[in-house]
């Protein structure tokens, strides 16, 4: 009879166990950040999951994090997804983050984040600063650093300028859109502009926070903006969801025109010397005339879907895809540079546009499975694996 | 997994987009097609359970008849239920399916509402083109955003703590309510003292259980366990009251039949025991004595 009734206590157990198990193991595998980094005087800052992490990339000890490093968010469910945005003199750092299961953001200055800084990074100031300001939603687009202000939307559909120096809202009011902002806002001389994901790019004064234009007009509609604008000689370029490259104008908000590429887009295309480099979700890169957005100069196949602007760096179009491959092209002819595409480690993607420090290509693929973040120090000529963070003998 | 849940959040977006851009009918629609679609694997459970529900007084003559010879008495029980076409796994293989259904369901709720731009990306993979122009799916069904769990942070800020406590216990205790309800109308009497010991317990726990898993997921796996349970409670009604009109059992043995009669087992509105004196008494008849045969 003991017996019996374990075994169905042990069943019990099993159907209340299964769903968990099953969650865990369903679906793909689970990428638990989308984590952001930039790079100054051969210090690479990452933020990623709920850790700040500064490493070298650079000399002899490149791929080691600097002493006093990382530094933890404050609480387990506050994550980073933001690249940081660094001040000029390499001493301040600001982030943003997110909170799992939640949509509230905060912004954090931190301080003392230089290499041989003889104090541990510190917070200089968290907003909201005080607990009538706006709080804003999860924060999972770049901090913009320009002119002393910060700028950046969030997951509640709003863009924000703070005043870098002590945090304090720039803005008598916000703007706010009618839909999520999970990309990052980019800039001019007279405006910010944000793609919303309620199928639309604004136009942002800089100095009053009011709306200037709104693309597409009344009547219009386009498919949603999910990935970063990038702004280049008075044009905006926005890709959408649906796959429609846009390239507006900064000053008017009116289409210059349009291209349809074969998947859907994220992140805006690259522009040197006319040509625009991108890629689209269903693994095409293409080199576009930038005026006209007509003539195809070449266009590449590549395994997986492309999420970043590529990186453009003497000649050569660096992009990965979301299933770890990077691949090098030359950008005048679209052949390829290296024998044969960089392949991170399966499971990882590479959604995060690389950077160039000296000769070295540093890659931030996101993380797979719950390992720990990596950085990887490539040589750019040839592709080959120079350094990584974590060092192997602790990864 | 993924062989699911890219159908699924396909056919959330089709309803989405068909019924007005709301998210909550369209998982209203979705959950009872799911109910009707695994009818298939529910019904036949049903009838398992029904059929063993009714075999309780033979049983519990053979258990007499073999005393404390355990070994024979299993031998004779699997004859009977061989004898009346009873699968023993036919009431968790089921159970495991729905499971893996809901888990699915749950995964293409999450993916399709996209709540991080990880998910985002995950859905950029699975959906139809055509699908495209509704992302992103707004989440918003009165106070909860159905890809979290609670009530939506906007309004926790603006009320008092309590108020909050208490409208975040809404749907939770509607699906212990709900749970509670399609397993009391789904339970079936059992003659076996520790099967229906069991039964009362599952009974209690399982509703604790999903009301846990509501509090801690999304809001919209909420609205898909609430309607989930009521389409089963509705379905265990119709099936009860026609199982009481019309037994299964088709006298096969040379045990007692059940005969409507006798009526052996009543609605099994109660998950309480059914060995009494009534219930066995019918066993006493001889084969056949009143053993017209059933449907």
């Amino acid at each position: 009879m003991i017996r019996f009734i374990a075994r169905r206590w042990l069943l019990l157990v099993f159907l209340v166990v299964l769903p968990f198990v099953l969650a865990a193991c369903g679906g793909p595998p689970p990428i638990t950040s989308w984590p952001g980094y930039a790079v100054r005087d051969n210090t690479a800052y990452l933020a990623s999951a709920n850790q700040l992490i500064a490493v070298n990339v650079g000399g002899d000890t490149a791929g080691n994090a600097l002493n006093g490093w990382p530094v933890e968010s404050s609480n387990a469910s506050i994550g980073f997804y933001t690249t940081p945005a660094l001040v000029p003199d390499g001493k301040t750092m600001y982030v943003g983050t997110e909170q799992m299961n939640g949509n509230s953001g905060q912004v954090l200055a931190y301080t003392n984040i230089e290499r041989g800084s003889e104090t541990r990074p510190s917070v200089k100031w968290t907003y909201p600063l005080t607990t009538t300001d706006y709080i804003p939603g999860n924060i999972y687009g770049a901090m913009v650093l320009d002119d002393g202000a910060l700028y950046f939307g969030d997951g509640k559909g709003v863009v924000f300028a703070l005043n870098a120096e002590d945090g304090r809202p720039l803005w008598p009011e916000p703007l706010r859109t009618t839909a999520r902002i999970w990309s990052s806002v980019v800039v001019d001389d007279q405006n910010v502009y944000a793609a919303s994901q309620d199928h639309s790019l604004y136009a942002v004064n800089k100095q009053s926070g009011k709306q200037v234009w709104q693309f597409p007009g009344e009547g219009t509609d386009i498919d949603a903006l999910v990935g970063s604008p990038t702004i280049y000689d008075g044009t905006v370029y926005v890709g959408s969801f649906g796959g429609t490259l846009y390239a507006v104008a900064a000053a008017s908000g009116q289409l210059k025109w349009s291209f349809k590429a074969g998947g859907g887009l994220w992140d805006g295309p690259a522009m040197v010397d006319g040509t625009l480099y991108f890629g689209d979700q269903a693994g095409n890169v293409y080199a576009l005339d930038a005026a006209t957005g007509q003539n195809t100069k070449w266009s590449a196949k590549v395994d997986g879907g492309v999420k970043m602007t590529p990186l453009v760096d003497e000649g050569v179009v660096y992009v990965g895809t979301d299933r770890n491959r990077l691949y090098a092209f030359k950008a005048d002819t679209g052949q390829s540079v290296w024998t044969e595409p960089y392949k991170a480690r399966d499971g990882e993607s590479l959604l995060v546009t690389p950077i160039v420090n000296n000769t070295t290509l540093i890659v931030l693929p996101n993380l797979a499975g719950g390992n720990p973040v990596r950085l990887i120090g490539l040589n750019k000529n040839t592709g080959q694996e120079l350094w990584v963070y974590p060092p192997r003998q602790q990864n | 997994m993924d062989i699911l849940i890219s159908p699924l959040v396909n056919m959330l977006l089709v309803f989405y987009g068909v019924l007005g851009n709301s998210f909550v009918l369209s998982i209203i629609v979705a959950t009872i097609l799911i109910r009707l679609v695994t009818l298939p694997l529910t019904l036949p459970q049903q009838r398992n359970s029904r059929k063993m529900a009714e075999l309780a007084p033979q049983l519990e003559e053979l258990k007499k008849k073999h005393g404390n010879d355990r070994n024979k008495y299993a031998q004779a029980q699997m004859e009977l239920y061989k004898e009346n076409k009873i699968n023993m796994f036919g009431g968790c293989l089921p159970l495991i399916l729905q499971l893996v259904v809901m888990i699915a369901f749950y995964q293409a709720l999450t993916g399709s509402l996209a709540t991080t731009p990880l998910q985002l990306q995950q859905l950029s993979h699975r959906v139809l083109p055509a699908l495209i122009p509704l992302i992103p799916i707004d989440p918003i069904f009165l106070i909860y955003d159905l890809g979290l769990p609670g009530i939506l942070p906007a309004i926790e800020q603006n009320i008092s703590p309590l108020v909050a406590q208490l409208l975040i216990f809404i749907l939770p205790v509607l699906v212990v309510a709900t749970t509670y309800l399609s397993q009391k109308l789904m339970a079936t009497p059992s003659a076996d003292p520790s099967q229906a010991s069991m039964t009362r317990q599952m009974n209690i726990v399982m509703p604790l259980m999903f009301g846990l898993f509501a509090l801690q997921f999304a809001s919209g796996l909420s609205i898909y366990f609430i309607v989930s349970n009521v389409v089963g409670a509705a379905q265990s009604w119709l099936m009860n009251r026609r199982w009481q009109q019309k037994p299964i059992l088709v006298p096969a043995t040379g045990l007692a039949p059940v005969s409507k009669a006798s009526k052996p087992i009543t609605a099994p509105t109660t998950d309480k025991a059914v060995v009494s004196s009534k219930t066995s008494k019918p066993l006493k008849s001889p084969a056949g004595d009143n053993g017209k045969k059933k449907d």
